[in-house]
């Protein structure tokens, strides 16, 4: 067990690209928790594949951390965003649309607060909690956008609505919601 | 610059929703302007101080099987 020990972002990053396995038991015990929320906040279902999620992330953070470049910004992020990838291609994967064809589907998923009581809670975590507090058209674009990984030009297509009105409310959703981060 | 910073790239870049040449600018111009690295800083750190607010505990047994993977694929 040994002593517990603790790294600074620069450290960490050091320690990680020297294969340091300590290293990488901290950043499990560190960012697990945080990285499992997002993983539960995409893929919306509590099965073994959100676990199958996780492991296969931090394989890829090991695989990858040569490629961390912290002038594009810090370890969290970037680890955020491959949680959030992997998450996206999981949902999007034969195996998982499979699984959730034997089960109802509510139909009305966009349309906001009527089905925020019989939702599992998992949509009342993290991001998806502050996304609440955003104006219903906003939501929507977050949600088509940050959580289910459509591109803008899609997300144009399928509201029919025109891309530069897209990459706008995008924009100014998340200018909000930065706001509610503080 | 104050009106770039206010556009919402910031927040676009940093959560992986820019598009590729909105990325590529966005590094130049923090190549440029460290006042832009210092607001994307702020954005992420508070993004990951949600974060970690907002954890959710993954099952126990994952971490071993992760650590496994590790050292196997080290070795």
């Amino acid at each position: 067990m040994g002593m517990p020990i603790t790294y600074t972002e620069q450290e960490l990053v050091a320690a990680l690209k020297d294969r340091n396995n300590q290293a990488f038991a901290f950043l499990y015990d560190h960012y697990s928790g945080a990285l499992y929320s997002i993983i539960r906040q995409i893929v919306t279902d509590n099965s073994e594949l959100t676990s199958d999620v996780l492991q296969e992330i931090y394989i890829n953070i090991w695989r990858k951390i040569e490629s961390y470049d912290e002038t594009k910004g810090r370890l969290f992020t970037w680890m955020l965003n491959i949680a959030r990838n992997a998450s996206i291609d999981t949902l999007r994967s034969k195996s998982y649309q499979n699984s959730q064809k034997n089960q109802e589907l509510p139909d009305n998923v966009y349309k906001g607060a009527s089905n925020q009581t019989t939702q599992p809670n998992v949509d009342n975590i993290g991001l998806k909690k502050v996304l609440e507090k955003l104006k219903p058209e906003h939501r929507v674009l977050v949600d088509l956008a940050y959580f289910k990984g459509f591109t803008h030009e899609e997300i144009a297509q399928m509201m029919t609505i025109p891309l530069g009105t897209v990459k706008t409310r995008i924009r100014n959703a998340l200018l909000q919601l930065r706001e509610y981060l503080k | 610059m104050k009106e770039y910073i206010a556009s919402g790239i910031i927040e676009s870049y940093v959560m992986g929703l820019a598009s590729e040449s909105e990325r590529t600018e966005f590094e130049q111009m923090c190549a440029q302007y460290p006042e832009l690295v210092a607001e994307r800083r702020k954005f992420e750190e508070s993004l990951e101080a949600y974060a970690s607010e907002q954890a959710v505990r993954p099952p126990e047994e994952v971490k071993a099987k992760v650590l496994k993977a590790i050292i196997k694929i080290s070795s």
